[in-house]
Order: structure tokens, then C-alpha cells, then sequence
């Protein structure tokens, strides 16, 4: 019995912290809950856990949720250069943040002014698995700044100089630039991963800021064919070999024997047939043999075969260029697919 | 007289007919040298000459068979006391089926007719024989050669043969349409003994021809 009982309290001992073990997505959701409900002290403890950098199970977007929660906390309990600082850790971290008014009130969104006005960052946003067919439609890059600022953005290779397409505009806040998918020649870009490197210069005090968005190319379009290859099996022969021309000698040699024979084989010997037909007839089949022999020994190519061949080629030249014809077709049709890799950190 | 025109109606619609169904025709003419030879109780009798002729051949579409016909009229003089000079008039048609590329099956139909100034006497017999044929140099040269046995025959006046056998040989040379033919022919045949006296007689010809294709 009393083992039982020291076995309960150990399991209970055990017990109680792993239940306190949460997540840092549920910490997260608890302390909004109580944030709304203006237990600030109670939600910025929360906050700050998941914030800390040594919550290594916090996402970086609930890291940066709990930062603009924390800014908007501290905005809410009068402790204005918390709540700037919040921000600003906010907006360095993701330039697109903003505190939409139906959520936040005037105070938070007026120190979050202050802080993109004391911070200068530019961000930039490729969509999302967009597919679009390139020349025909556009897809938007997004780029943003927290000041006004003098803006370039270009998008290269991976590992190449010259950039494939650019932008520039000056501006401040949220902007986009339509981008066709072509290069600078109207060319379709190879697949591959690209980058989308922007840079931005305030216009008050020309300070810079950089950032790197990294994005994989494909194309979709229906299965391409496969070219043809030419066999050599199915080319004839284009030259005899020698032993033809012996055989073509046998063969007037055999046909002369026969004329020769037949006198003497077919003929009845009381009649006795003439044999000057078939010397005649025996004499030309064995010149008609020996002059193959010599023609084919001189020239062993087959002008045939070799006609046959050319039309062979001819044909399976044209056959892959309608092959080749028929996929440039459908890659012009195909969809470009934008994939972002990792946004550069910050 | 009447043999002739109908051997040369036949040649001639042969050629039409190749002609109206679109089909490769060859035409042409030829020159036999012929010496024929016999015996019947009273000798060698032996006679020869020359027999002039024109033939056609075309290629139906069915099993590529070759079908050729050939009329041929001439002279044999007699070369013994004992021969006679005689008219020789003859009309073939035969066709020869692909087996392979170089056997084929010959099957022909002739009728002769021998006339002097004493008798007149008509051969009609049906052949069969094998083929064997080799070109060469791209068709340039065609040679052949083949054998056939007479297991029909009709002789107006006497009874048919005991054997009948049939050898023949060619050599054609093709250059674009024009082809020229040397054939090489022996046919023999042996009557049953009759009275004691037995009757041989063999045709040996060797035939020049040229001829044209017209389609």
C-alpha cells in the first residue's frame, strides 16, 4: 500500500511539468488571448519566451509576431521607447510588417510610424508558386520601404553578372512591379534559381539597405518528345563486300556450264545436237560473269543503297525537326512556375 | 495465215493491256537463229533458218508475276537431201512466279506450226519448269537459267511424245529502257516407237532480241 502511494506521488511529480511543457505556437496564442484582453504584464511575459533567442522551438514568424506584440504591449502600458525599439526589431526583421487598424489602435500604430521612420529597410516578395505564361501575362514582385527611398531591383542568375531584368523607382511604402517573366531581349529565362536583389537609398539621408530573395524557375508544359536517334541498322549496305564479285563470277561460270551442259544433258545423242547455240550462249554468260567481277572489283559502292540511305537521312532529319518544332511549341506555351527558396536573413 | 493474226492479236492485246492497267511494259522484236533436227526411219533430217519475232512481257501486280508472249515466224531451210524447207510459225505465252529472288516457277503455253510445201502440222503443248535467276550490277544483268517438262502435248498427225523436256538459258543487259536478250532454248522430244521406227526430234534456238520499255 505504501509502495502504491509513493508511486502516485512520483507520477505526479513527473507529470505536472511535462503538462507545463507548451508550445511556443500555443504560449504564442495564450499570450494574444491576453493581450486582447489587456492582461499586458501577464501577456508580455509570454511574449518575451517566445521572442527570447534561446527559444530554439519558436518559429521565426512567431518570434517576429511575438516582437510586434511586444512593441504593441509595451505601446498599450505608456512604455514608449520599448515600444519603438519592439518595432523597429519588428521591422528590420520584416520590412512588410504593418498593424492593420482593425486590430491595433491609434497609439500602437502611431509609435509603429515612429519606428519605420527611424528605421530605413527595404524588403522584397516573389509570389508564391505563381504560374504565368511569360510574354503573355505578368506576375507582380512586391518590394517595400520603410522611408522614402531611391529603389533598384534586379534579378539575376544564381552565380551570374549581368542581371536579366531590372527595376527602378523612387518611392516610399509598399510598391510593385509588374514583371513579364521575359529577359531584357524578350528571351524566356533558362530554368534554374535566380535572385531578386534589391537595393534602396533613402532620399533624406542616403542611407542604404540591401536585400537578396532567392527563387527557383521551372516550366510547366506537356511532355516533351524525344528526338530520334539514327541507327546504323537501319541504313543499308553502301559498298558490296569483295566476296560479291567472286560470286557474280560464279555465277556466269555456273550459267555457262549449264548452256554447256545441255546440249549433252537435254539433247538426244542419235540427233546430236548442235553445240554452236550453246557455246554462243555459254560464252556470253561467262563474260557477262567476268565482267561483273571486274565492274565490282573496280566500284564496290551500290548507288542505290546509297540513294536509299540519303532519303533515310532526309527523312530522319525531318522527322526530328518536327519533333523539335512541335516542343519549341509547347515550351512557348509553357507556364513559368516562381518557387521562393529562403528569404535572405536579415 | 489466220494463226499468225491471231498470234499477233495476242501480242499486241497483251501490250494494250499492260499498257491501260498502268503496269511496266517491255516490247520488242528478235531474231532467232534455229536449227531443227529429226529423225523418223529415213535420217537425220536437219533444217535451220532464221525466225523473226516480236514479244511483249509486263509485271502484274499479283505475286509480281512476269508474263510474257512471243510471236516468232520463219524460214528453216533444209540442210539434208532428206529435209524439206518449211514455214515455222509460233505463238508463247508464259509467266513466271517469284518463289524467292532467284527461283521461280515457269509455266507456258506454245503453238507451232510447221508448214512445207507437202504437209502442214500444228504443236500445241503446256510446260512447267523451274527458274533460277541472278542480277547483278543493280539489275543491270540479269542472267537465268531454267528447265521445264512437256507433260502436254498435241501434234496434229501422230501421237503424243513419250518425253518432252525443255532447257533454256539468257542473258539480258538493262540500260535506262533498253534491254537487250540473248535466250538459249533446246527442247526435245521422243515419240513411242512405232513399226519399229521411233521418231526424235529437237528445236535448238539462240534468240537476239531487243526490246524497249514503254512504261
Amino acid at each position: 500500500m505504501v509502495r502504491l502511494v509513493v508511486g502516485f506521488v512520483l507520477a505526479m511529480l513527473i507529470a505536472r511539468p511535462l503538462g507545463a511543457q507548451r508550445t511556443p505556437t500555443e504560449v504564442l496564442s495564450r499570450a494574444v488571448i491576453l493581450y486582447e484582453e489587456l492582461q499586458l504584464e501577464r501577456a508580455v511575459v509570454l511574449l518575451r519566451e517566445v521572442a527570447s533567442p534561446g527559444n530554439g522551438g519558436a518559429t521565426a514568424d512567431e518570434r517576429l509576431s511575438a516582437m510586434k506584440y511586444l512593441g504593441a504591449a509595451y505601446a498599450l502600458l505608456g512604455t514608449r521607447d520599448s515600444a519603438v525599439a519592439y518595432f523597429q526589431r519588428t521591422l528590420e526583421r520584416d520590412p512588410f510588417t504593418d498593424l492593420p487598424p482593425a486590430i491595433f489602435t491609434a497609439q500602437e500604430r502611431q509609435l509603429f510610424a515612429v519606428a519605420r521612420q527611424r528605421t530605413f529597410v527595404v524588403g522584397a516578395k516573389v509570389p508564391q508558386d505563381t504560374g504565368f505564361v511569360p510574354g503573355q501575362t505578368m506576375v507582380p514582385l512586391r518590394f517595400v520601404t520603410t522611408r522614402h527611398a531611391r529603389v533598384h531591383a534586379s534579378v539575376r542568375r544564381a552565380g551570374a553578372g549581368e542581371p536579366v531584368a531590372s527595376f527602378r523607382w523612387t518611392g516610399e511604402g509598399a510598391a510593385e512591379s509588374s514583371w513579364d517573366g521575359l529577359d531584357e531581349g524578350g528571351g524566356r529565362l533558362a530554368p534554374g534559381r535566380y535572385l531578386l536583389e534589391v537595393s534602396a537609398t533613402s532620399t533624406a539621408d542616403s542611407l542604404t539597405d540591401t536585400v537578396a530573395v532567392q527563387f527557383d524557375v521551372r516550366y510547366d508544359h506537356p511532355p516533351l518528345e524525344d528526338t530520334v536517334g539514327l541507327e546504323a541498322a537501319s541504313l543499308l549496305p553502301e559498298r558490296r563486300p569483295p566476296s560479291v564479285a567472286r560470286s557474280r563470277l560464279a555465277v556466269g561460270v555456273a550459267a555457262a556450264a549449264f548452256a554447256i551442259a545441255v546440249p549433252t544433258a537435254i539433247g538426244h545423242g542419235e540427233l546430236g545436237s548442235t553445240r554452236k547455240h550453246a557455246t554462243v550462249m555459254a560464252s556470253v554468260s561467262v563474260s557477262s560473269g567476268i565482267a561483273a567481277f571486274v565492274l565490282l572489283r573496280r566500284g564496290a559502292a551500290i548507288p542505290a543503297n546509297i540513294r536509299e540511305n540519303a532519303r533515310r537521312r532526309e527523312e530522319h532529319v525531318r522527322l526530328n525537326r518536327e519533333i523539335r518544332e512541335r516542343n519549341a511549341a509547347r515550351i512557348a506555351g509553357a507556364r513559368m512556375i516562381i518557387t521562393p527558396v529562403s528569404a535572405e536573413p536579415r | 495465215m489466220s494463226i499468225r493474226l491471231a498470234c499477233a492479236v495476242i501480242v499486241l492485246s497483251l501490250t494494250a493491256m499492260g499498257l491501260r492497267a498502268q503496269l511496266p511494259v517491255h516490247a520488242g522484236v528478235s531474231m532467232s537463229l534455229t536449227e531443227h533436227r529429226v529423225t523418223a526411219g529415213a535420217g537425220l533430217e536437219r533444217s535451220s533458218g532464221t525466225l523473226f519475232g516480236v514479244w511483249a512481257s509486263t509485271t502484274l501486280p499479283w505475286q509480281t508475276l512476269e508474263a510474257r508472249a512471243s510471236l516468232r515466224a520463219g524460214s528453216l531451210g533444209a540442210n539434208e537431201a532428206s529435209a524439206v524447207d518449211r514455214d515455222v510459225g509460233e505463238l508463247t505465252v508464259s509467266g513466271v512466279l517469284p518463289l524467292n529472288a532467284s527461283i521461280g516457277l515457269n509455266a507456258g503455253v506454245v503453238v507451232r506450226r510447221y508448214e512445207s510445201a507437202f504437209a502442214a502440222q500444228r504443236w500445241v503443248w503446256g510446260e512447267l519448269g523451274l527458274d533460277g535467276r541472278m542480277s547483278m550490277l543493280d539489275d543491270a544483268l540479269d542472267l537465268s537459267a531454267g528447265l521445264s517438262i512437256i507433260p502436254w502435248v498435241s501434234v496434229s498427225g501422230i501421237s503424243r511424245p513419250d518425253l518432252a523436256v525443255a532447257a533454256r538459258s539468257m542473258v539480258a543487259y538493262n540500260t535506262g529502257r533498253l534491254t537487250a536478250t540473248m535466250r538459249y532454248r533446246l527442247e526435245r522430244f521422243d515419240f513411242a516407237a512405232r513399226q519399229g521406227v521411233r521418231r526424235l526430234e529437237e528445236l535448238s534456238s539462240l534468240e537476239l532480241g531487243v526490246a524497249w520499255r514503254v512504261r
